[in-house]
């Protein structure tokens, strides 16, 4: 495992992303609420690059016929097949064991280190 | 007929210490005379039941060309003209139940429409008289008939009504309706027909057969078909539409004890319709957030079929196809009496992987039905 | 990968050349003028007003319904353009020849059949002079308003030679079966032109068509997705039972975008039939099996994804995929298959048989002859 610079994390606002290629691959960094998470940029389903997938909300699971729309922000929607993955944890909502890799981020200083 | 056709007899299971038991899932017992029929109805609507040809019932004009009845064993009078071959319970306990070696066969009737007709008052009579004719004319004198509450599920509370007067009735194991219906049955308004079920602890079956009557839409989803073959054929894609409605509109998330038998369907398309019920969830599931896990996952928990007909294939080909839907533990023996055209029931589960037998005779229907199944009634 | 068609190079040795051939591609038409120059000037009332009116699904995905990251920054669009389309998929996915099928097949439920017939006409010329005529690597779908198969067959007779045009195509979605022998004049003019028909989802439930389902509307766009295959199962049935490949034995039909594995059904089950149930299918010389798995061909897309793989490959099996299923990628759909990634497990020659050969039987010569005469 190495640690290695990404980023400033002043480049990534609250809300924003930053694709980045780092180790011979392409990670997405997301700015949820002032952390950081980084993910590869490779759905495990036919490897779209998932991290330029829409950044949402979702419905919450819920009795039937309830609807609770929450997570704003925090769910990422593959471009492809439109699977929803929390980005705070990379795991599916549908099943947390089909997930995108995620690594672990520090803030060190002004720059986002990503351990791979 | 002139020809002795051997006749396999339920064996019983290797190694088992107690008596195997051949249920059958679905036998048509058959009205011969509505005016039999019409004094179980209450008294209100009893005369629209007596009226000679019965009751008016929408009926769709697919109609089996050819010989009817297979070689199902037919009464004959003492002209030799031959009688239908389950008019008679006494008939149809000697000659199929006994001679075939069936111990329980649950009865289904021969009003598979009653979901799609105009009137919502008459099918709840109708579903009423013929629910009370064959407690006391099949059921109460034999021990080997179990009997089905038939409703009408156009009109849910009456539907509901009739669940709740019969339910504890120990002469009923199921609630039973048509699947022909204006609208897919997840939808919320007949919940409360799923709730009545439950509540008393009775498994629901849908069974084919009136699609195109009445008020239903088209047969298929591309319009009216030619021919009795097409529609039939097509027929398992009612139960497909069903399978999507109930899972997506959280059936099995507000019932999770519900269990539904779909009848005469077959097996094969069951993998496609998994797959991409599965493929599709993942992307919408936030569409319908109360479908908390893998639709597949439903379909094999509260799902059961039944073996008449099977489609064709190679017996290799058939345990794929069980082993991909559980049908250790999901397929139901039906005998489907007396409508044998496509070939005698025991035959066509001949290629059953041996394993199985005694499992799909018997045993499962066993597990769904419960204690009702032999208590006596 | 382009294919120099100057040099005398052999059929055979052509094909076996190929990587890839997609036989689903829903190419964009960015607005409704571009139709104008093939479109009769007693139509073009309808172009000022913005076009027709087209009954609409109610049934709407979560997602945009597309590959979000495909789409051209400079038409908002992610198959605007041909050279678009070749950059995002044909290059990038290795797919040597892609047949369109373009975006307007529900013109065959729309109610008014007189323009949805110009329309098609138009469209089908339009598709000729911008992405056939010009690039050797699409070839188009003669579209008709099935729901006129009179004015249908008449647009194949009229296309029929063409070498751009490869298939006829219709929506799955329809009033009437398409066994049905209304239809049988586009069946005839089909096979005089040596053109396979092909229907494609999508437009269930909307305009002429019948509901989604033969138990009415579905509530959500997941059932009414999963409910598409429906259709394409009842049309089969329909084309075995009414004897449209007993009269027609050379016609090819293809199922596209409906799945893939609910064949062993319908073989399984009509078979079961045919034997008593012969009286009123006297006409049938076959079993129903037999007919589809020598006229029909399925596309894969979107391939059913159980966990066990070889349960696919059973159900595969069952259906002969080696010589009844082709490849699509549908792009650029939101349910477009990966084919650098989705059928990895799948045997090597099974593959190429699905990627390249079965779209070779099933279109013929006409998929790789040069378009500059379109």
């Amino acid at each position: 495992m190495s640690r290695h610079v990404v980023a400033r994390w002043e480049d990534i606002p609250a809300g924003g992303r930053k694709i980045v290629r780092v180790a011979g691959r392409e990670l997405g960094l997301f700015n949820i609420e002032g952390t950081f998470y980084a993910l590869k940029n490779v759905c495990p389903h036919q490897g779209s690059r998932v991290c330029l997938g829409r950044i949402v909300g979702t419905a919450l699971p819920s009795n039937v016929y309830e609807y609770t729309y929450g997570r704003e922000g925090q769910i990422l929607r593959c471009p492809w097949h439109e699977w929803e993955y929390d980005i705070t944890t990379g795991e599916s909502l549908f099943d947390p064991n089909v997930k995108i890799v995620s690594y672990p981020v520090e803030i060190v200083g002004d720059e986002l280190v990503v351990t791979i | 007929m002139g020809i002795t056709i051997p006749v396999p007899v339920a064996e019983a299971s290797q190694g088992s210490s107690t008596t195997l038991q051949t249920i059958d899932a679905d036998l048509h017992h058959h009205i011969a005379n509505w005016q039999e029929v019409a004094p179980y109805a209450p008294e209100g609507l009893r005369q629209r039941l007596a009226r000679p040809g019965g009751p008016p019932l929408a009926r769709h004009g697919f109609k089996m060309i050819g010989p009817r009845f297979g070689d199902a064993p037919r009464p004959s009078d003492a002209n030799g003209k031959l009688g239908h071959p389950a008019a008679d319970p006494a008939w149809v306990k000697a000659e199929y139940i006994d001679k075939r070696g069936v111990d329980i066969a649950i009865l289904t009737g021969p009003v598979l429409s009653l979901g799609v007709q105009p009137n919502y008052d008459m099918a709840a009579t109708i579903a009423t008289a013929i629910n009370n004719w064959t407690l006391a004319t099949w059921v109460r004198p034999f021990s080997c008939f179990k009997g089905s509450i038939l409703v009408a599920h156009q009109d849910p509370a009456q539907a509901v009504a009739e669940i709740d007067r019969l339910g504890d009735d120990p002469g009923m194991v199921q609630v039973l309706m048509g699947s022909a219906s204006e609208a897919p049955l997840g939808r919320r308004q007949f919940h409360p027909i799923y709730a009545a079920c439950v509540r008393h602890d009775l498994p629901l079956a849908l069974h084919i057969g009136g699609e195109g009557a009445g008020m239903s839409p088209p047969a298929t989803a591309v319009g009216h078909p030619t021919t009795y073959f097409e529609w039939y054929g097509s027929l398992p894609q009612v139960y497909m539409a069903h399978i999507m409605s109930m899972v997506t509109e959280g059936v099995f998330e507000k019932f999770p004890t519900l269990k539904v038998i779909l009848y005469e369907g077959g097996l094969f398309w069951l993998p496609h319709i998994m797959w991409r019920f599965d493929k599709n969830w993942k992307a919408q599931r936030s569409e319908t957030p109360w479908v908390k896990e893998r639709p597949s996952s439903y379909i094999l928990r509260h799902f059961y079929h039944t073996t008449y007909p099977l489609e064709v294939s190679h017996s290799d080909e058939l345990a794929e196809i069980l082993d991909i839907v559980e049908g250790q533990r999901t397929l139901l023996f039906s005998g489907n009496y007396p409508n044998w055209e496509l070939g005698d029931p025991f035959e066509m589960i001949t290629g059953l992987p041996a394993g199985l037998r005694s499992r799909v005779l018997g045993e499962n229907a066993m597990a769904l039905y419960g204690e009702r199944l032999f208590g006596s009634h | 990968m382009t294919l120099t068609i100057e040099r005398e190079v052999a059929f055979v040795d052509r094909v076996s050349m190929l990587q890839l051939v997609d036989t689903d591609i829903h190419n964009d038409l960015p607005s409704l003028e571009e139709l104008r120059p093939f479109l009769a000037k007693k139509w073009h009332p309808w172009l000022e007003s913005g076009g027709p009116g087209s009954a609409a699904r109610y049934y709407a995905n979560m997602g945009s319904g597309r590959m979000d990251d495909a789409v051209n920054e400079d038409d908002g669009l992610a198959a605007g353009s041909p050279d678009w389309v070749i950059q995002q998929l044909m290059t990038k996915y290795r797919i040597d020849i892609g047949i369109l099928t373009g975006s307007v097949i529900g013109l065959s439920i729309q109610h008014d059949y007189r323009i949805q017939a110009a329309l098609a006409s138009a469209y089908n010329d339009w598709t000729l002079a911008k992405w056939v005529r010009p690039y050797e690597c699409f070839k188009g779908s003669i579209i008709c308003p099935g729901q006129d198969p009179n004015t249908s067959a008449r647009e194949v007779r009229r296309l029929g030679q063409n070498p751009g045009m490869v298939q006829v195509l219709m929506a799955s979605a329809a009033r009437i079966p398409y066994g049905n022998n209304i239809y049988w004049p586009i069946y005839r003019a089909a096979v005089d032109h040596d053109l396979p028909v092909a229907i494609h989802v999508g437009s269930e439930g909307t305009g002429i068509a019948n509901p989604p389902t033969s138990v009415g509307y579905p509530s959500t766009y997941l059932e009414f997705h999963t409910d598409h295959s429906q259709t394409m199962m009842a049309h089969c049935i329909s084309l075995i039972s009414d004897g449209v490949f007993e009269e027609f034995p050379t016609l090819k039909f293809a199922f596209i975008e409906g799945g893939t594995v609910w064949a062993p059904y319908v073989m399984g089950r009509l078979d079961r039939l045919y034997s008593a149930l012969k009286a009123e299918v006297p006409y049938l010389t076959m079993r129903p099996s037999e007919y589809l798995l020598r006229n029909c061909y399925f596309s894969t897309q979107p391939i059913e994804e159980p966990h066990n793989h070889p349960h696919l490959l059973q159900m595969l099996r069952m259906m002969h995929a080696e010589k009844t299923v082709v490849f699509a990628s549908d792009y650029p759909h939101w349910d477009f298959d990966n084919p650098l990634m989705a059928f990895n497990f799948f045997p090597a020659d099974l593959k190429r048989r699905i990627f390249v050969e079965n779209a070779i039987e099933m279109y013929g010569a006409r998929l790789l002859e040069s378009n500059r005469r379109a």
